[in-house]
């Protein structure tokens, strides 16, 4: 086998990316630096890859980010999020502040991948773009500090636990709004 | 257009709804905070989609195009628009004589896009067909449409000849050119004793009161002429690899001529019509005026380069005597050259122009110079077969030159200005007469 049939396809390869607008690339390298982020901050203290546990949701999260890096439309998306999600399930000690960071980092990260799926490769955002997704996302940033000053207010209330009933209904009247029914 | 829920918004609620439900089951509000941004996100999303309306369907994309008509080089906007407030993603497929901007032909705006297509070919350019993404500012809904091609007609750049406007034989009533004709005009040919019928306003009083006869200004009159201009599109020859990327075919050199010779003639008041050998154009009639032009140059962005079909050459039976006739050709057809032999026997004055792309036919390789493509030496012999060929055409160009007719290589505006001289200098020299 001759090196070029090998270096060649390689060759083509890399020059395809020539054609990925710089936006695209600013996109996607800013979901994929959140999703780090929001990986490192959910794993508090501990490195990346400081015990099997943490490599192996190390591993994960970087499996779904390198398919939403080349595909952000993709289902696959929900890979990363949700394994910072379980990993967070199995800390015991988790402080509000640690747990915002992650919810930020998250939503940064989901928002440009979310952008990201809207251009094709080499799509390019006007400026106009820019500004309607940035006023669109204020209204997102401004409930979601609203939404977790009442979270810590009434964590320090202590309520019976007929709440759990009316979370519970709260959670999946939230879901069955939310939730796509057809795609 | 019907909006579908994107992968991004599923992704929200999922982590949203996951966050709230494992909340509440293990009692750690804490973890409400990790996938209540996500959760905003989704539920804004959804809102915004309700305030305004797009639950059944978002705004149709509308395209305009600024220009229906270009100039080779020039620039055309595409505009799609839909509503404010609306990620407007258009996409433009990518052309090989087309240059898009941005570079890739993409990009997303608020309710309104705006693309720009610049034709580097003559021709009817297709633009399109054209995508359109349209989605929320958030990107959580999105619906997509392909709006059809649209036809944008690019006219031949027509470059100011660098040439005389004279013309060997003018065969009209009036017009720009001086004709050896005595007559109404206002060049003077001659100051002459009166005569019975002359104009009185033409009277010389300085010279008649000098002589004390009458004497009158007398006159050339002024004619305009019939320019043909026959172009030969029976084939498009490319030019050769080893050319500069965007060197033109023969085909885009003799269009370009044409164009040319036809404005540069038009302006000066003259009549021109084109014959087509090769059926592309079809015939234009004879006419003048900036009308003339305008039908002219529409018909050559008319033709169309993608057409293979290989049609019968057309002849032209007769000519007036005296027509000025340029023939842009690569010289390669001998219906053409045959076409030729007929012009010049109709008495027609004919000027070739070789519209072979310069780079076709490098004689080198036959010295034993090998021309690579790419790095790469062919083995087919290409080079040396357009070598034999050119030289071939050699002879053919050496015999007509022999007949009377010149020949000069089409290099831009300044490729004419030698041939009419030399042509309207041959008409005016005093002829011997042959016994």
């Amino acid at each position: 086998m001759r090196l070029g049939q090998l270096l060649d396809p390689l060759a083509e390869h890399l020059l395809e990316l020539r054609k990925v607008s710089r936006t695209q690339w600013l996109l996607r390298a800013l979901g994929a630096v959140a999703t780090l982020l929001a990986l490192a901050t959910a794993l508090g203290g501990f490195g990346l890859f400081a015990h099997f546990g943490a490599a192996l949701l190390t591993g994960t999260v970087a499996a779904g980010l390198l398919v939403q890096f080349r595909s952000p439309d993709s289902d696959v998306g929900l890979l990363a999020p949700s394994a910072i999600l379980l990993s967070l399930l199995g800390q015991g000690e988790l402080s509000f502040l640690r747990a915002a960071a992650v919810g930020i980092a998250l939503l940064i990260a989901h928002s440009v991948f979310a952008l990201s799926a809207t251009l094709p490769v080499h799509g390019v955002l006007a400026p106009s773009a820019w500004r309607l997704t940035i006023r669109a996302l204020l209204p997102v940033l401004a409930l979601s500090l609203l939404g977790g000053l009442v979270v810590v207010v009434l964590s320090q209330v202590a309520l019976g636990p007929w709440m759990l009933v009316i979370g519970t209904v709260a959670a999946i009247a939230l879901s069955l709004i939310l939730l796509p029914r057809s795609r | 257009m019907r909006t579908r829920p994107t992968a991004a918004l599923v992704r929200a609620a999922v982590i949203g709804g996951a966050s709230l439900a494992f909340s509440l089951a293990l009692g750690r509000p804490e973890l409400i905070l990790v996938g209540m941004p996500m959760l905003a996100w989704a539920l804004v999303s959804l809102a915004r989609r309700i305030l305004r309306g797009e639950e059944l369907a978002a705004a149709d994309p509308q395209l305009r195009i600024s220009r229906r008509s270009i100039e080779e080089g020039g620039t055309a906007a595409v505009l799609v628009r839909t509503a404010p407030g609306v990620l407007t993603t258009a996409t433009l497929p990518m052309h090989p004589h087309l240059d898009l901007a941005p570079r890739h032909g993409s990009l997303a705006g608020d309710g309104e896009v705006q693309l720009r297509v610049s034709a580097q070919r003559w021709g009817q350019l297709r633009v399109g067909p054209l995508h359109v993404l349209v989605a929320d500012a958030l990107g959580a809904y999105r619906a997509q449409r392909n709006l059809p091609p649209t036809e944008v007609q690019v006219v031949p750049a027509s470059t100011v000849l660098d040439a005389p406007v004279e013309v060997p034989t003018p065969i009209g009533v009036s017009g720009a050119h001086l004709s050896r004709r005595r007559g109404d005009g206002t060049a003077l040919s001659e100051v002459r004793t009166f005569r019975p019928g002359d104009r009185l306003h033409r009277i010389n009083w300085r010279v008649s009161s000098r002589t004390r006869e009458l004497h009158t200004n007398a006159t050339f009159t002024e004619q305009d002429t019939e320019v043909l201009i026959v172009t030969d599109t029976i084939a498009d020859v490319a030019p050769a690899p080893w050319a500069a990327a965007g060197d033109p075919t023969s085909l885009d050199m003799t269009i370009r001529a044409t164009a040319a010779i036809a404005r540069h003639y038009l302006a000066a008041g003259d009549r021109v019509s084109v014959f087509d050998i090769g059926h592309l154009i079809g015939p234009v009639r004879s006419g003048s005026g900036p009308r003339q032009l305008r039908v002219l140059t529409t018909a050559l962005s008319r033709a169309s380069r993608d057409d293979n079909i290989l049609r019968p050459v057309r002849r032209l039976r007769s000519v007036r005597p005296g027509t000025l006739t340029v023939v842009c050709t690569p010289l390669l057809s001998r219906d053409t050259i045959a076409q030729i032999g007929v012009l010049v026997a109709h008495g027609a004055d004919v000027i070739v122009v070789d519209t072979l792309p310069p780079s076709i036919g490098d004689v080198s390789v036959l010295r034993g110079k090998p021309l690579p493509v790419d790095g790469k030496v062919s083995h087919r012999f290409w080079p040396e077969a357009w070598a034999m060929r050119r030289l071939l055409r050699e002879r053919t160009v050496r015999e007509l030159r022999e007949a009377g007719v010149p020949i000069t290589a089409w290099e831009g505006p300044s490729s004419l200005a030698p041939v009419l001289l030399s042509l309207s200098a041959a008409r005016s020299a005093p002829r011997r007469r042959r016994s």
